[in-house]
């Protein structure tokens, strides 16, 4: 799997996969205002051949539209990361990312946008791209200032963009099962005076392919992260693999955590919220028995969310 | 989309053949008549079981066996008094209790977690140690063979059976418990017990829009009143009303999210206004708009549909010394908040209102401030 020091040195073109003008007018606006030469959306595939019109700064630029996943219509040197922005609807996720890959054996990674992705093709894609960087499904994308938008991870106005300073690089990595809370986080971070070092969501699914276990290991590697915030919810046992992380000594980094859902508690047994794993089947996925778990382990957990922003407003600022 | 779980009625129809089994069974409601029951079964012994999703219902007399077709009504009568509305009847299979093994398998990222114990039936839980990963060589062939696939092409998640009998080449599943993949499975959910009827109106609209539209009626008699956007925004927003102890006045939890229309916003507003006005507390109320720094959400656009709803009932929502707190961000967000507060201002609602630069917390203690 791509590490993210390894995207920071390369020249990273996207294929975009159905269309939705705003999220890919935003990573042109990011790309222009990072200052790069050439924006890193390399086509749109619409089912269609021809061009679509878009702004790079105030000058108007045409990118091109394509039939088919294949064939693509540059070729890719050494320097070049290929990567996938799947936008289509949760059913036919699965089958089009499959085949991307298949075109495209050698590109890096994808960020899959939709919901409803069946757990079933999630498996299938889990088995069939391990070596491959894939976020999602349900997931806004994945963020590494200066360098590289995957999705609208950040916001979709130049606004956004600014005001987050998503252009300039930190040393903080945000890793959360939400999209909204993965832009609250960065928020969070902005306000208190940090910078990132890369954002992503892995989703609010059952299965992300990325897994948040394989997304602290990314945040190990890359030298340029100091520390990890991380949102998670109630439901499933992904923070039980953090500790396992932990105790393994595969992680040393600093962490401050949220886990959502003490709420659960409230009801007589515990709801559906709105993410799909968002839901407590066993007294272990409960948020508070993962809170007490990964606080065992030697990770900072926050007691309320209000704890969380006191609890990363008091981190000295390693920005700059 | 989630798990959400399927009548055994409905788990026995799509799973018995896998078994090479015929499904004999036959859902009832309390309008049922014996005749029907009779013409089905003949004069055999039955066993009536509710069935709607409900665990533990042998611990809980939520099973009766032995029962002739004469005698069900009276037997669901009871039980539907207690507000259960769907039941099942099967003939009773009999069989020696010591023969009853238990046996479950649930999707996971991998494939599949497989538990079996040799001890099953209803004191499983007591027998938990006796439950291994290990199975008979007669049953894992056909678990890898036949049943997974069946699982697969039916996009279930979670199937528990307690107890399977085993007798000659048959392996025969007494009691079922599924759970289907909601984003793929074509076979029916059961619906959430007794939706109250803005519950009921709100998941017509969320059916109707690709947008996801939620919520849940936790306490019409409560005093704080949630419109939240976001799956995580407003899971971590109900967190804090329970942390800062306003557990017992919160009315509702719920979302918006994934871009829905100024329309859709608008309805889902003006139900959950008009549960909110029909709460009988004479004391002040307060309504939460808030969410995370939203992606791609349109805050200008969505709150324009709040307004609208809001602007119907706000003499009401005067009456009744309703103040609403909002805290919002993303696209639009400085003309969504002026348009926001502007109209509260104008109508006398307004608690408080927030961007970005305030944390998305806050709303919650002015919220505790307003009404204590």
């Amino acid at each position: 799997m791509i590490k993210i020091s390894e995207i920071r040195k390369s020249d990273n073109k996207i294929v975009v996969l159905g269309n939705h003008e705003s999220i890919i007018q935003s990573i042109l606006d990011f790309d222009y205002l990072s200052g790069k030469k050439e924006g890193s959306i390399s086509s749109i595939v619409t089912g269609r051949r021809g061009f679509a019109k878009y702004f790079w700064g105030r000058k108007e630029i045409l990118v091109p539209t394509l039939a088919s996943l294949s064939p693509l219509p540059f070729s890719l040197g050494p320097d070049h990361k290929l990567w996938l922005l799947n936008l289509l609807s949760g059913r036919r996720t699965n089958s089009a990312t499959q085949e991307f890959f298949l075109n495209h054996p050698a590109a890096a990674g994808a960020a899959l946008f939709a919901e409803n992705v069946p757990e079933l093709h999630a498996q299938d894609l889990i088995k069939q791209l391990d070596s491959k960087l894939v976020v999602g499904p349900s997931s806004i994308g994945l963020l590494i200032p200066g360098y590289l938008k995957l999705g609208p991870i950040g916001g979709i106005t130049p606004d956004q963009i600014n005001d987050s300073h998503l252009t300039e690089a930190g040393s903080i990595a945000i890793l959360s099962a939400s999209g909204g809370m993965t832009n609250e986080l960065i928020n969070i971070a902005m306000t208190c005076g940090h910078r990132l070092s890369f954002a992503l969501s892995f989703g609010g699914d059952r299965f992300p392919i990325l897994s948040p276990r394989d997304a602290f290991i990314q945040a190990e590697q890359d030298p340029k992260t100091k520390i990890v915030l991380y949102y998670g919810e109630l439901g499933g046992d992904d923070e039980y693999e953090l500790v396992k992380l932990k105790s393994e000594g595969l992680f040393t980094k600093q962490v401050i955590a949220h886990v959502a859902g003490t709420v659960s508690s409230l009801f007589p047994e515990s709801p559906q919220f709105g993410h799909a794993k968002a839901k407590a089947d066993s007294s272990k996925s409960t948020a508070l028995a993962k809170r007490d778990a990964l606080r065992s382990a030697g990770f900072q957990v926050s007691n309320s969310f209000s704890e969380f922003i006191t609890l990363v407003s008091k981190l000295k600022s390693h920005y700059g | 989309m989630s798990r959400q779980k399927i009548s055994e009625f409905s788990a026995k129809t799509a799973l018995y053949p896998a078994f090479n089994l015929d499904f004999r069974g036959l859902a009832i409601t309390q309008d049922t008549s014996v005749s029907e029951i009779a013409k089905h079964f003949g004069d055999t012994n039955l066993v009536v079981k509710v069935d709607q999703g409900i665990k533990k219902r042998g611990k809980l007399g939520l099973v009766k066996i032995n029962l002739k077709p004469s005698e069900i009504p009276a037997t669901i009568a009871v039980w539907a008094k207690q507000g259960w509305s769907n039941f099942l009847v099967e003939p009773v299979y009999e069989h020696d209790s010591s023969s009853e093994h238990y046996l479950s398998l649930i999707r996971v990222r991998t494939g599949w977690q497989i538990n079996y114990s040799r001890s099953g039936g209803v004191d499983i839980e007591s027998n938990w140690e006796s439950i291994t990963t290990k199975l008979p060589t007669k049953l894992e062939t056909f678990l890898n063979n036949i049943l997974i696939p069946e699982l697969d092409s039916r996009h279930i998640s979670f199937l528990e059976m307690n107890p399977i009998v085993e007798r000659g080449d048959k392996i025969i599943p007494l009691d079922m418990a599924v759970e289907v993949d909601s984003a793929a499975s074509d076979l029916s959910i059961l619906p959430d017990r007794m939706l109250t009827k803005s519950e009921k109106e709100i998941a017509i609209l969320d059916n109707h829009t690709p947008a996801s539209l939620k919520f849940k009626l936790i306490n019409p008699a409560g005093r704080i009143w949630m419109l939240l956007s976001g799956g995580g925004a407003s899971l971590v927003l109900a967190d804090e009303v329970a942390d800062l102890d306003l557990g017992s006045e919160l009315a509702n939890y719920g979302e918006y999210s994934g871009a829905p229309s100024d329309d859709d916003v608008y309805a889902y507003t003006k139900i959950i206004l008009t549960q909110l006005l029909e709460s009988s507390s004479s004391k002040s109320k307060a309504i939460i708009i808030a969410g995370g720094v939203a992606n791609f959400t349109d805050v200008a656009k969505t709150f324009k549909g709040i307004i609208r709803a809001l602007s119907e009932k706000s003499q009401e929502l005067n009456s009744q010394n309703v103040k609403v707190f909002v805290r919002r961000g993303g696209p639009n967000e400085e003309r969504g908040l002026t348009l926001m507060q502007k109209f509260l201002n104008e109508k006398n609602l307004l608690g408080s209102i927030y961007g970005r630069s305030t944390p998305l917390t806050v709303v919650v203690s002015q919220v505790k401030e307003y009404l204590t």
